[in-house]
């Protein structure tokens, strides 16, 4: 649910931001409170519904941690599972998703 | 692949990753087995994991999607309570807020700042600049009033509410065509040339901090904010360092970097904002394209929104305004037009035909323009070719004056920029110390730089004396303002002669200065000559014109000349009035000082006329929480009180009282002054508790504002003495008549008026507690200052009379008589009596409150 809020408010805005006199926000939001990572949200979330292909389990994984915030003890709990094991599918998942919207490193 | 294969290459990878990095070789190729697809799936993966180790690490809410806060519902923030959300993004949410108090509600808008600021550090710096933003009064300028901290600690800022669309989206709206954009958008230049001259700069202009109201008149908001939220605060909380408050599309390449930030920021800004006005969108960063390039890309509402077609659209904005657009956003600062007036006029000069500067002056482009400008003439011509020719070197030669001319005043104006922008580049030492500029110091280090830096530059020394002069006297520091006006003023006599427009100038903002410091002789002669000057050399209808004779009328109204005082104010009206593009602040200021000669001529009733529209033009001109506004009801409030309509006075007082908290602060003079006031008039109405109250809330208002030992203060202290005396309390109030004496005798010597009151005073209530008290060696004295001292026409022949009757009175042990009657009724035209917070008298006894002093 939050990672579809989230998706559909990307989408948002890239769709006023490419129309015109859409309203910019100033550059000192939460933006600055972290670096902004280079995550393009819409790729993302692609590659993810594709991992989802490959393994529901590490989907939800990525989803829970990356869009939800959530820690890996936090998700093994919410998964009933492991934080061992998640912490291990959570490694597998990110390297995919990295080679997928970067391409493999050289 | 398949989910599988995905498996098997995880298990791999799991197992890869739990060994050292230099192991993993060997694993992969015992464990893959020939199976070469999978090694380099793993390697792959393995190297994805190690090419950026916080990929994915850092959740979504926290980096940096702009999400919409969690509404964490605020039913009051600070004192105000607030009735709905304007916004959110920038800095933080911004509310609608009111504010109930005295039977009358203010409307406002609250910034709420987000977590992550510091508080203490933010509003200790918007005290220390408090100041200089209640100076930043301009029509076109969102006031910003006060700051704060929430119950949950974060800071907020009450500013002007304003009603309006974004810039582009009004314009857009109203199918604006660009001429009529241009128009919009200079008035928009000349408020951010307003708060340069006084060294504010905004760093985040955006056409969505630039409201226009719905009677078409833009309005820019969060000015002054940027003083206040200075980088380098949030710098202090690590978990913000490099936030820093600008908008990617309108930051000038400086801010990106990081680099400090000058009045050329905004220019630049203000060009990113123009490109969106007329392209419909904002630049491209790096090398802007030619907006006239721009549109033929745009979609079709770009065009249609300025009614007109793509091609007509590239048409108009090929040439001239590429250029002025280019220029304005140029990479390097100091390449950019010097200031945003610069910009503006170029803009005009577009408009109007003429050659503008963002180009190269060529022959064959300063032709195209002529012809341009004078189809008609030279269509005609034509027949005739010698005419043609003729006509050519006709405009050509006076077109060559006119851009030398232009050229002139244009190369001092972009020094005084260039000035201005060179005061914010901090020395090494400073930047070491991690030091910080207040807008003060900035106007400090302008003053102490002037004779260094401009050296070979007299014309751009003399226009900087003169501007920071001006803003100084603005802050009421008179002795830092007094050696730069002087110094401007002799620098224009010698190299511009002694009557030039630039030296009545000078001259003028002398005067105005002497005035303001109480030096009327040597004021009015300043003011003569350079009235006399600007008529001849501006002609006598010039708005200059009506400036200096509303100063000189003030000083006339000063020194008692009452009829010509009048006829000045009239024709400064007059000429006012007939001014192309409406009705201006200094009309304002005339009507008001006009009002206050009426009412001290005795004409309540006029005055208060006056009054009402210089309010009402006011509330327009500046929204209705601005100082000046306050300034106005408090003077209608006494005409008020003239007209013995005391709940109408009272209603206008806390009105003026509750703006004035807001835009100074508790303990600044002019607040303390509207305390006085008020509990005046509900001493009057009989509400003695209240006003007792009022006045010693006052007389601690001044002595922070001003120390316990100012003469100012010792006036509100004699008001509250009064009260007690009053009300039968001898005793405390010959306290309080003795403190008022002694400072008195500090402050202004043992020879002045002032002290004769003071003497008066003690001697009354130490008769009132003993009717044989030794009083007439007081009284003597008293009287050898008031015959020695006083101008009959402030010791006029009643207050005489009824003082001598006291002094007899004592002679003869009658402590009833009452000399000098303060208790006399408000109207008369004897000078020392209680109306001292506001009457603007040249009494010495009564100093004027600045809120009711006359505006100059």
């Amino acid at each position: 649910m939050m990672r579809r809020v989230l998706v559909d408010h990307a989408r948002h805005r890239d769709r006023v931001k490419r129309g015109a006199g859409a309203p910019r926000v100033s550059l000192d939001e939460a933006d600055a409170l972290v670096p902004p990572r280079d995550v393009d949200l819409i790729d993302l979330h692609d590659a993810l519904e594709r991992l989802g292909q490959l393994d529901a389990e590490q989907a939800r994984i990525v989803e829970l941690r990356f869009f939800g915030g959530l820690t890996i003890e936090e998700t093994a709990e919410v998964l009933g599972s492991s934080p061992a094991t998640v912490k291990r599918d959570w490694a597998s998942a990110r390297a995919w998703l990295y080679r997928e919207l970067h391409g493999a490193p050289p | 692949m398949t989910p599988e294969r995905w498996r098997q290459i995880r298990e791999v990878f799991d197992a890869a990753c739990a060994l050292p990095a230099d192991e993993r070789g060997a694993f992969l190729t015992g464990l893959c087995d020939g199976d070469n697809e999978l090694r380099r799936e793993v390697e792959s993966l393995l190297a994805a994991s190690a090419a950026d180790p916080e990929f994915l690490e850092t959740p979504a809410v926290l980096s940096g999607l702009d999400l919409p806060e969690e509404p964490s519902p605020r039913e009051r923030i600070g004192p105000y309570r607030v009735v709905g959300e304007l916004g959110h993004g920038g800095m933080g949410t911004v509310y609608a807020g009111v504010h109930e108090q005295g039977g009358f509600t203010r409307r406002v808008a609250l910034k709420v700042i987000r977590r992550g600021m510091d508080s203490d550090l933010i509003l200790h710096r918007f005290l220390t600049e408090r100041q200089i933003l209640a100076s930043l009064e301009h029509p076109l300028i969102a006031r910003l009033y006060d700051a704060g901290t929430t119950e949950d600690g974060l800071p907020y800022f009450v500013m002007e509410q304003i009603d309006g669309r974004s810039l582009v989206a009004d314009c857009d709206a109203r199918c604006l065509p660009v001429a009529a954009r241009i128009e919009l958008f200079r008035q928009v230049c000349a408020a951010v040339q307003y708060a340069h001259q006084r060294l504010i700069v905004h760093r985040d202009l955006k056409p969505s901090n630039i409201l226009v109201t719905a009677d078409g008149v833009p309005k820019l908001l969060d000015f002054g904010l940027a003083t206040v939220l200075d980088p380098e605060i949030a710098a202090a909380d690590v978990t913000i360092a490099g936030a820093r408050l600008m908008t990617p599309d309108y930051a000038s390449p400086e801010q990106v970097r990081g680099d400090r930030v000058t009045t050329a920021t905004d220019v630049y800004s203000l060009g990113a904002v123009l490109h969106e006005l007329l392209t419909g969108r904002p630049p491209r960063a790096g090398e802007p394209e030619r907006p006239s390039a721009a549109v033929l890309t745009a979609p079709e509402e770009v065009s249609r929104a300025r009614g007109t077609t793509a091609h007509r659209l590239q048409r108009q904005l090929a040439g001239d305004l590429d250029n002025i657009v280019l220029k304005a956003l140029r990479q390097e600062p100091e390449r950019r037009y010097g200031s945003a007036e610069q910009l503006a006029e170029d803009l005009h000069r577009h408009l109007a035909g003429l050659p503008v500067s963002a180009r190269p002056d060529t022959l064959w482009y300063r032709t195209r323009k002529l012809a341009q400008r004078h189809r008609a003439g030279l269509a005609a011509a034509a027949a005739v070719i010698l005419a043609v020719a003729l006509l050519t070197v006709f405009y050509t030669v006076r077109l060559a004056r006119e851009r030398d001319h232009a050229r002139r005043e244009a190369e001092t104006a972009r020094q005084v920029s260039v000035f201005l922008a060179s005061l914010f580049e901090l020395s090494d030492p400073e930047r070491a110390k991690g030091a910080k500029l207040t807008a003060r110091d900035l106007l400090d280090r302008g003053a102490r730089s002037i004779d260094h830096d401009l050296a070979g530059q007299p014309a751009v020394a003399a226009a900087m004396l003169d501007l920071i002069g001006n803003v100084y006297r603005d802050l009421n520091l008179y002795p830092q303002a007094k050696p730069l006006l002087e110094r401007s003023l002799a620098l224009r006599t010698r190299t511009l002669g002694a009557e030039s427009a630039e030296t009545a100038e000078s001259r003028r903002d002398l005067g105005t200065l002497l005035h303001s410091m109480g030096d009327d002789k040597s004021a009015r002669a300043l003011l003569e000559q350079a009235l006399r000057t600007q008529e001849r050399v501006l002609g006598p209808s010039h708005p200059e014109v009506a400036k200096t004779a509303t100063t000189l009328a003030n000083v006339l109204k000063a020194t008692g000349d009452y009829s010509r005082a009048r006829a000045l104010f009239e024709r400064a009206i007059a000429i006012q009035q007939a001014a192309p593009g409406g009705a201006t602040l200094d009309a304002t200021k005339t009507l008001s000082n006009y009002g206050l000669l009426l009412q001290r001529l005795g004409d309540p009733q006029g005055a208060k006329a006056l009054f009402e529209r210089a309010l009402a033009l006011q509330e327009k001109l500046l929204g209705p929480q601005s100082p000046t506004v306050a300034s106005t009801l408090n003077n209608l409030a006494s005409t008020e009180r003239q007209l013995d309509d005391l709940s109408d006075a009272i209603r206008l007082e806390e009105r003026a009282l509750v703006i004035c908290e807001a835009a100074y602060g508790r303990d600044h003079r002019v607040y303390a002054a509207m305390l006085g006031e008020l509990g005046n008039m509900m001493n009057a109405r009989g509400d003695r508790a209240h006003a007792l109250e009022l006045l010693r809330s006052s007389v601690e208002a001044y002595e922070k504002a001003l120390g316990p030992d100012h003469p100012d203060t010792a006036n509100a202290v004699r008001n509250l003495a009064i009260l007690y005396a009053e009300g039968g309390d001898h005793a405390t109030a010959l306290g309080l008549f003795l403190r008022v004496l002694s400072i008195r005798e500090r402050a202004r010597g043992p020879e002045d008026p002032f002290v004769a009151q003071s003497l008066e005073d003690v001697a009354q209530e130490r008769l009132h507690l003993d009717p044989a008290a030794p009083v007439e060696p007081l009284l003597r004295r008293a009287l050898a200052i008031c015959r020695g001292k006083l101008p009959p026409a402030i010791w006029t022949p009643a207050a005489c009379s009824s003082f001598w009757a006291a002094f007899s009175a004592s002679t003869t042990r009658r402590p009833r008589a009452s000399p000098c009657s303060r208790r006399a009724p408000r109207s008369s035209a004897a000078p020392c009596r209680r109306e001292a917070p506001t009457s603007g008298t040249p009494n010495p006894g009564c100093a004027p409150a600045p809120a009711h002093d006359e505006v100059s």
